[in-house]
């Protein structure tokens, strides 16, 4: 692992182990859930060149506060070892993250149409494509336009950018897994690089500082930076608020596990993912937080579950309790909140 | 011995929110928060080693139970507010005074607890003087918890005794091992801490009390309009009534059975008229009078505290425990079909229910507008009143006798009280305790003719008061005795306690009243 860092986090002191907690990974936190689906998604994608492949598992430390993920191994590694192949898989994933001159995810419907057919006649090469696009959009969800054809599609209800405060979603889901690490860190001798690794591993065993200068998503719970919550001006640099750009490199290719689907609300045809559901308060997002190491498509399985929101009506699954983020605007922008147990106040 | 943690919100008022994104106040302080709290005392006192010591153990127990009462939360409007510190960069800029600076929304959730005292117990917690001492101090110089408007007098103590006046309740957050550090890294770095950790800590198992036939979800008729503008005792057109004046509390068993028959005629508007169930009408098929529990409409009204006029203020539809009446899909489409969007004036968009009567010539005695609600919004119409477990009860409405009275002087007074014994029994209580007295062991039940409860009337007028001025009563309780008791249990029961014949039309209705024996808290 090559390490220019001047603080390394201390990913590589741990000794091998089969099982890591990712203290990084907080359970109230969409973007943490997101990169956790990501970290998942990067170590299988490695694991199809890996000559010893590391079959990633993933449960919950109900034993130990504060409440954080552990990663199950196949075989003992270091925190280190898991960066790298973390990196490794997350930048063969954000290949198939190429959307053109598109910065905004509004394809017309014909569009949308052909590319869908295009991945899915692409075959298993074009799996990842195929798995990205079908969590961004589907021909059978669209706003509503004189011309059906031409309708803008009705995107994921995860992607909060459109656009306002020239924040553009497929911009960010194209440049943030494809940036492998932050600028570096501090000015002249005293600059801190960090390898793609180092940057990942930040993100999964530390506490986050958010303090890279770096794109994200929305998806986090930290960047819900109201005016009257802070003590200062939130566009003033002094207190505008940075990112943990590893965990939205993760999140960026964890999106592509929460598969949208078209379904019919009233007289529409709207776009829902796994784990989401529109209320009257509008669109929430719930995942359930679980005993047993689980691997990812044991943790879509679960998120698809028609009774995710029933309180303990998972217990049977192994299925300690389930947490619901909601998104809500702030004047023109949109954030998520952080997640509250289903059940309780 | 239990280490208690005493903290008591000085304004009356306890200001913390659930989260920037809720209007919901985080009521009781969750043990992170107060943690939190304590954590800023140890800073502001110059970051000694052996108080932080004392929190590094502090956060290795686990989750404390927490002794609270109920309350109320306020009503939240939002507020706007000037942010801190503008920087222009420009000088003489004027929009940097407080006066001309921006605002922006924010709300500030808030909760009026019925007793500002929380506890927060830490059962069988072994702790060492130096530690005890060190706590001892951070909660001294802990002036508030939550928002700096909840202004606090923390207090550590050991307690040996296992009485808690409230409830019991587990932590929902706690703090854990490393805690403290990381509280000390959120603030170096000017973040925001993340709440604690969700507490899985379970209640002592409970005593089961004792509890009457009746439940103690009830499903609530606030009043929502208090028109005077009908004056002519007549409806305003066939059918459709004008909104009147809330009879007098003395009335509320006529407006009870008013409300009893409206649920019923809400039934036969479902085409259930002929399968009206027993549990809510009364009555069996054959129309015989069940002798199953039915559902009780009780008034609720302005009593109980200082100033307290007796003003009904809505009524209570109690179901029989365990009936699943407000479940039921029956029941709610009845009462939706009496229910419809108020007007202007009626409740504004809520959906009301109105009740009348009218006599046989014509005469609209009472007219009055309902809202159906399961959140009371006033502190008179909250349940637990008259739910809450405790050991004296006294009436609010006066019991209706069971049987008339038969003997006379002092016998009377005896036959009354086994009245209300036998009242007691029949709603699934058991007896009053029993007391010394100089006439030998007798119920704790004491019979008058004015009610314990401030506010209540009288159970019969003074003498050469107009007629007017006693209780209505429905044609068959027209005759029975009435009186007012106050009654002891020997252990603490669960209301609610509604004694008599009028059980079921609000009379007989009883509050928890304050224990007044020698050496019993309050």
């Amino acid at each position: 692992m090559s390490r220019t860092a001047a603080h390394p986090p201390s990913a590589v002191q741990e000794p091998a182990a089969r099982s890591h907690r990712l203290d990084g990974l907080e359970p109230d936190n969409l973007l943490a859930f997101m990169a956790l689906l990501g970290l998942l998604r990067a170590l299988e994608a490695d694991d199809r060149t890996a000559p010893a492949p590391l079959r990633p598992r993933a449960a919950w430390d109900l034993d130990a506060p504060p409440l954080r993920p552990v990663l199950h191994l196949a075989r003992p590694v270091t925190q280190g070892e898991i960066a790298e192949s973390a990196a490794r898989g997350v930048a063969a994933l954000a290949a198939a993250h190429a959307f053109g001159e598109v910065r905004d995810l509004n394809y017309p419907r014909s569009r949308a149409r052909a590319l869908l057919r295009q991945a899915a006649e692409a075959g298993p090469g074009g799996r990842t494509w195929g798995d990205l696009l079908a969590a961004l959009m589907s021909d059978a969800a669209v706003k509503e336009d004189k011309n059906p054809a031409e309708a803008a599609i009705d995107p994921t209800p995860l992607c909060l950018l459109f656009g306002q405060g020239h924040q553009h979603f497929l911009d960010r889901l194209a440049s943030v897994p494809a940036t492998a690490a932050p600028p570096p860190r501090g000015r002249g001798k005293a600059a801190v690089n960090l390898s793609p690794a180092d940057c990942l591993a930040e993100a999964l065993f530390a506490p986050w500082h958010r303090s890279d200068p770096t794109f994200a998503f929305r998806w986090d719970p930290a960047e819900d930076v109201r005016y009257a919550l802070l003590a200062g001006d939130p566009t003033d640099a002094a207190y505008k608020a940075g990112t943990q750009h590893g965990a939205n490199r993760l999140a960026a290719v964890g999106l592509p596990a929460l598969t949208l689907s078209p379904e019919q609300r009233g007289e529409r045809i709207r776009p829902t993912v796994l784990g989401g559901a529109q209320s009257a308060e509008g669109f929430s997002f719930a995942w359930p937080i679980w005993r047993d190491p689980a691997t990812l498509a044991a943790i879509r399985g679960l998120l698809g579950h028609p009774d995710l929101r029933e309180p303990g009506a998972l217990v049977p699954l192994g299925i300690d309790h389930v947490r619901v983020a909601r998104r809500i605007s702030v004047g023109k922008f949109m954030n998520f909140t952080r997640a509250r147990v289903v059940g309780e106040a | 011995m239990t280490l208690v943690l005493e903290v008591e919100h000085l304004t009356g008022t306890a200001f913390a929110a659930l989260g920037p994104d809720t209007d919901a106040p985080d009521w009781p302080p969750q043990p992170d928060r107060i943690f939190s709290a304590l954590v800023a005392s140890w800073a502001a006192r110059g970051s000694r080693d052996d108080e932080r010591a004392a929190l590094e153990w502090l956060e290795r127990l686990d989750p404390p139970l927490i002794e609270a009462s109920s309350g109320l939360p306020r009503r939240v409007p939002i507020h706007f507010v000037p942010p801190n510190d503008p920087g222009t960069g420009r000088s003489g800029d004027r929009s940097v005074m407080p006066q001309f600076r921006r605002r922006q929304p924010r709300r500030f959730p808030a909760f009026r607890p019925d007793d500002p005292t929380v506890r927060y117990r830490w059962c069988d917690a072994v702790v060492d003087p130096a530690t005890l001492e060190a706590l001892i101090r951070l909660a001294a110089d802990t002036a508030y918890v939550g928002h700096s408007a909840s202004l606090t007098r923390c207090r550590f103590l050991l307690d040996g005794t296992d009485s808690a006046p409230h409830a019991l309740l587990p932590a929902r957050r706690r703090v854990y091992p490393g805690r403290l550090q990381e509280l000390r890294d959120g603030f170096a770095s000017g973040r925001r801490p993340r709440p604690g950790d969700r507490a899985t800590a379970t209640l002592p198992p409970a005593t089961e009390r004792s509890h009457s036939v009746f439940a103690s979800q009830w499903l609530l008729l606030e009043v929502v309009e208090a028109d005077d503008s009908r004056v002519d005792g007549r409806p305003s057109d066939a059918g459709r009534p004008r909104v009147g004046v809330m009879p007098d509390l003395r009335a509320a068993a006529v407006v009870a059975k008013a409300i009893r028959d409206a649920v019923i005629s809400g039934y036969k508007a479902i085409g259930l008229g002929d399968r009206v169930p027993a549990l809510v009408s009364g009555h069996e098929p054959d129309r015989s009078p069940t002798r199953m529990p039915h559902m009780a409409v009780v008034p609720l009204a302005f009593t109980g505290v200082r100033h307290a006029d007796g003003r009904v203020l809505g009524f209570a539809i109690v179901p029989p425990r365990g009936s699943g009446l407000l479940d039921d899909a029956d029941f709610g489409a009845a009462m939706r079909a009496l229910v419809r969007r108020g007007e202007e004036g009626s409740g504004g968009s809520r959906p009301v229910m109105r009740i009348w009567r009218t006599a046989k010539d014509g005469h609209v005695p009472f007219e009055i507008a309902l809202a159906p609600t399961l959140q009371p919004t006033l502190r008179t119409l909250d349940p637990l009143s008259y739910t809450a477990p405790a050991r004296v009860f006294a009436t609010v409405t006066p019991i209706v006798l069971d049987r008339h009275l038969k003997a006379t002087g002092a016998a009377k007074h005896d036959e009354i009280v086994q009245g209300i014994v036998a009242a007691c029994r029949n709603i699934g209580l058991p007896e009053p305790e029993m007391i010394e007295t100089r006439w030998g062991p007798r119920p704790a039940v004491v019979p008058e003719k004015h009610s314990a409860v401030v506010g209540a009337p009288s159970a019969w007028p003074s003498g050469g008061a107009p007629v007017w001025t006693r209780w209505r009563l429905p044609p068959s309780l027209a005759s029975r005795p009435l009186t007012h008791a106050v009654l002891r249990f020997a252990e603490p029961i669960e209301g609610p306690v509604i004694l008599g014949a009028g059980r079921h039309v609000g009379l007989g209705l009883c509050r928890a009243y304050p224990d007044l024996e020698p050496g019993v808290e309050r």
